[in-house]
């Protein structure tokens, strides 16, 4: 008789344990899409001021900050799901990139120190959104590690868990001013 | 040593030398007090054989009488010879450490290495005092940190002091060591913000559940996602992000890579402040060589494996090298 509540008992401190680490997995995946979103909220909360700036001076690149702005609208937008908002990221990231360098043929805002600050302060924005990313990719790797696992793998789907895509990240996203 | 090369072979006999030279009063007094010891006990001075013995090696002392006054002062003599010694102890290092990388340079004294030591976090106790030795430094000029690198690597004993009283009553000051080993620092821009300690892992082959129980406690402990650097490494960090702007792609691979190439080495590292901190504990001080070359090619494989992991760690710290720069 002692022998079956020991072993009840181990079985059910084995169940206890699993599902705190998965629940503490499934928090850490939680908690670093937040910060990939606070970045890219960050970033978009300067963009505005960049397009206000490099349309006063360039008129010629309409159609690249149209884009910026619309796409900004998208990301900003909490609705849109997690891998559409990831890729939209990647999408601003480079029209982004692309109006620096088109910028490069304007005298004037290269002279601009407003321009400059704003440059500045978008790489930075950049680079700790790309940070966020990578901490993001991990969590989800440890995540999904767990949720294949045995003996996670025999507690996940009774707690509604499911294998996430890894976030592809290039490490030449990052902006240099 | 693997390869003795000409130079080093050179400063073994430089060496040889000097310890001859050195060893010769010693020699001197030992033959006088055998030979007194002779004269009194076995022949006894007042017959012929004894005066015989005393009056032959009162002569040949005589002769040699010049030699005996470059003894006179005896503690110049020694001071002069240490000096020679420590002069000639730094060739043998420089040599050694030429022969892994020309980028390092030994100095007869380390810089203070105490701030750099005290914000690591890798210590935990209180640290009273650092005792440090020789160093080896250099600066290294760096594609991606756009900046020219400085490090040093040196041999520390630090520890905190601890008073008690004996069983006299009388006050006796302790110092306990808390670490002995060495100490590499070496500029790293890139950890601009917070901090993060990298330990070679060790709780990884004591299963998942070892594993498990980690990262489920330890409220800094952030993962990666190269899987290779997080089987390697025990990263903590202020926060995640902290530790991803920090430990770049390559960085990790760099870092990574050093640890493939010294794979038993127990080491802690600290990205703080634009700064990288090694630790190393170690029993022995590589940087002491000692008089008898016959006892080199263990002392000189050493040095050459601590020079080996400095300029590993400075180049996996500082990236693809532009140049290559020794410090005077």
């Amino acid at each position: 008789m002692p022998a079956v509540f020991i072993s009840l008992f181990i079985l059910l401190a084995a169940i206890v344990f699993i599902y705190n680490s998965l629940t503490f997995r499934k928090n850490a995946v939680e908690q670093s899409y937040g910060a990939v979103n606070a970045y890219a909220k960050k970033r978009a909360d300067l963009i505005p001021n960049l397009v206000a700036v490099v349309r006063a001076a360039a008129q010629h690149e309409k159609d690249l900050l149209h884009q910026i702005v619309e796409l900004r609208a998208r990301i900003t937008d909490e609705t849109s799901p997690e891998s559409q908002s990831m890729a939209e990221s990647d999408e601003l990231s480079r029209l982004i990139q692309s109006l620096f360098v088109k910028t490069e043929a304007y005298p004037e805002l290269k002279s601009n120190e407003n321009f400059l600050g704003l440059q500045r302060r978008i790489s930075e924005v950049e680079e700790q959104l790309l940070a966020a990313r990578r901490a993001y990719n991990g969590a989800v790797t440890f995540y999904n590690n767990g949720l294949e696992m045995i003996p996670y793998s025999l507690v996940a789907p009774l707690m509604g868990l499911k294998v996430k895509r890894v976030d592809a990240v290039s490490q030449n996203e990052s902006l240099k001013p | 040593m693997t390869g003795w090369n000409p130079q080093l072979a050179a400063l073994a006999h430089l060496r040889k030398k000097q310890s001859h030279h050195l060893n010769q009063p010693i020699a001197y007094i030992l033959v006088v007090a055998v030979v007194l010891i002779l004269s009194v006990f076995r022949f006894g001075l007042q017959n012929t054989m004894g005066a015989g013995v005393a009056i032959v090696f009162i002569a040949v002392n005589f002769l040699n009488r010049e030699r005996f006054k470059s003894w006179g002062n005896w503690s110049k003599v020694q001071s002069r010879m240490s000096a020679e010694s420590s002069r000639l102890e730094e060739r043998i290092l420089q040599t050694v450490a030429d022969s892994v990388d020309r980028v390092l340079c030994v100095k007869l004294s380390a810089p203070d290495i105490s701030l750099p030591f005290r914000n690591s976090n890798l210590v935990k106790s209180r640290v009273d005092y650092i005792h440090r030795t020789r160093c080896l430094t250099g600066v290294l000029a760096a594609v991606d940190a756009e900046t020219e690198i400085a490090f040093c690597t040196t041999y520390i004993d630090a520890g905190y002091t601890s008073t008690h009283k004996d069983s006299q009553g009388r006050t006796q000051s302790v110092q306990n060591s808390v670490f002995q080993g060495l100490f590499l620092v070496a500029d790293f821009p890139k950890a601009k913000e917070g901090w993060v300690t990298l330990e070679s892992d060790n709780l990884e082959s004591l299963g998942w559940l070892a594993s498990e129980w980690r990262h489920m406690n330890d409220s800094n402990h952030v993962r990666m996602e190269n899987v290779d650097f997080e089987r390697g490494f025990h990263v903590r960090a202020g926060s995640p992000i902290e530790a991803h702007l920090t430990l770049t792609s390559d960085v990790m691979e760099r870092l990574d890579t050093f640890r493939k190439r010294h794979p038993d080495l127990p080491f802690a590292i600290s990205l703080k402040d634009q700064t990288a901190v090694m630790l190393l504990p170690m029993q022995f001080n590589p940087f002491v060589i000692r008089d008898n070359p016959d006892l080199w090619p263990r002392e000189l494989d050493r040095l050459r494996d601590v020079s080996e992991i400095t300029a590993s760690f400075v180049r996996a710290i500082a990236g693809p090298a532009l140049s290559i720069t020794a410090v005077a």
